[in-house]
């Protein structure tokens, strides 16, 4: 393996990875190659991952003032373009004045703020959804974030109707500083407020330190 | 300091809008039970004096407001109690001439949503971003001695 011709700069280097004619040797370059790759992935592996990241993007859907005149509950709501067909419940504040998603053990169920409008209805109506369980993966709301200004989010309500709408913004918010005002407050039009968790999660509190809002605009 | 600017504001812009009765407001529009609002109202010029009723909110019926600066403007800040029921309320101001104003208070519930138990996220991992490291710092020593003798 060792070459007559020495390097005149680096007498006492290895020769082994290149030929005596001063051309690498392509297992010891395949093996850098690789080295490289390796500890690339590594790194990338180690940087972790979670929900959908939320870019903020928003738009102006250009309707005003449309809402529906009657209030009914809604039972379903379906957003094609995610995936998402699931049944609606109510769902209310606990003690300490929080809002309560649905059960974990019901992360396909959305729930709907029963202290609010009724969606269709004039003001904010307010959905909820889990991102993911605790053990078992996604949850109804995994790709809230990925929806996009346009969006069709469609809502079935007890009485048999259906209240569409649009998305107009998606946002991630700091759980310490949640927008009350843009969920929950009053609204001149018809709106609805999807809310799930987004953002870093926090072991040692097990929660997401983070809200993905959604708001969308009754359209019809 | 600026509140007030913004309410001062508020209560400019209500006051040249044309219109019959009183123009009321509250601020801000959505609270969390236990903090303060301030009500405010343009009653008719002359009216000496307003009250906002509290009932719905827990706090007494007729709730006296001070006289601004000018006649007929009339505010008060109080605290919404804490053990108020999240949900939206139609609050009546009343100037002393018997005309009123209705405004919306919204108590919200309290931070954000509790909306995930975490199974779709991952920690950075320290250990394997320094084995990462170390293949990178081992790699780049190795293409170095492949240029060197290729040179």
């Amino acid at each position: 393996m060792t070459s007559p011709h020495r390097h005149r700069r680096h007498p006492g280097a290895s020769t082994a990875l290149v030929r005596p004619d001063g051309r690498w040797r392509a297992l010891p370059a395949l093996f850098v190659i690789a080295l490289v790759i390796a500890g690339v992935a590594l790194i990338g592996t180690s940087l972790g991952s979670g929900p959908p990241v939320v870019p903020v993007v928003s738009g102006l859907s250009g309707l005003t003032g449309r809402v529906m005149t009657s209030a009914s509950v809604p039972v379903r709501v379906a957003i094609a373009t995610i995936g998402v067909d699931a049944p609606v419940e109510r769902v209310d504040v606990s003690g300490d004045g929080m809002l309560q998603p649905p059960s974990l053990q019901e992360p396909k169920t959305v729930g709907w703020y029963r202290r609010g409008p009724t969606p269709g209805e004039r003001g904010n109506a307010v959905l909820v959804g889990h991102v993911d369980t605790a053990a078992s993966g996604p949850a109804v709301f995994y790709e809230l974030g990925r929806l996009r200004p346009g969006d069709a989010i469609t809502v079935t309500r007890q009485d048999g109707s259906a209240a569409t709408f649009a998305v107009e913004a998606v946002r991630l918010f700091d759980k310490s500083a949640f927008p009350a005002d843009l969920v929950y407050g009053p609204a001149s039009d018809a709106r609805l407020e999807l809310v799930t968790c987004g953002g870093t999660f926090d072991r040692r509190t097990a929660n997401y330190l983070g809200n993905t809002v959604v708001t969308a605009r009754f359209t019809g | 300091m600026l509140h007030m600017q913004t309410l001062l504001a508020a209560l400019g812009a209500v006051a040249l809008a044309p219109s019959t009765g009183p123009s009321g407001a509250v601020t801000p529009d959505t609270v969390t039970a236990g903090n303060p609002v301030t009500f405010s109202v343009v009653c008719a010029e002359g009216v000496r004096d307003a009250d906002v009723a509290g009932g719905p909110l827990g706090l007494p019926e007729r709730i006296p407001m001070e006289p601004g600066k000018t006649s007929g403007v009339f505010s008060v800040t109080v605290g919404i109690p804490a053990n108020t029921q999240t949900g939206t309320f139609n609050v009546s101001i009343d100037c002393g001439d018997g005309t009123s104003a209705v405004v919306q208070l919204v108590v919200s519930p309290a931070g954000g949503v509790p909306t995930g138990g975490g199974a779709t996220s991952r920690p950075p991992n320290h250990a394997l971003m320094a084995a990462g490291g170390g293949l990178l710092a081992v790699g780049a020593a190795g293409a170095l001695a492949l240029r060197r003798r290729a040179v």
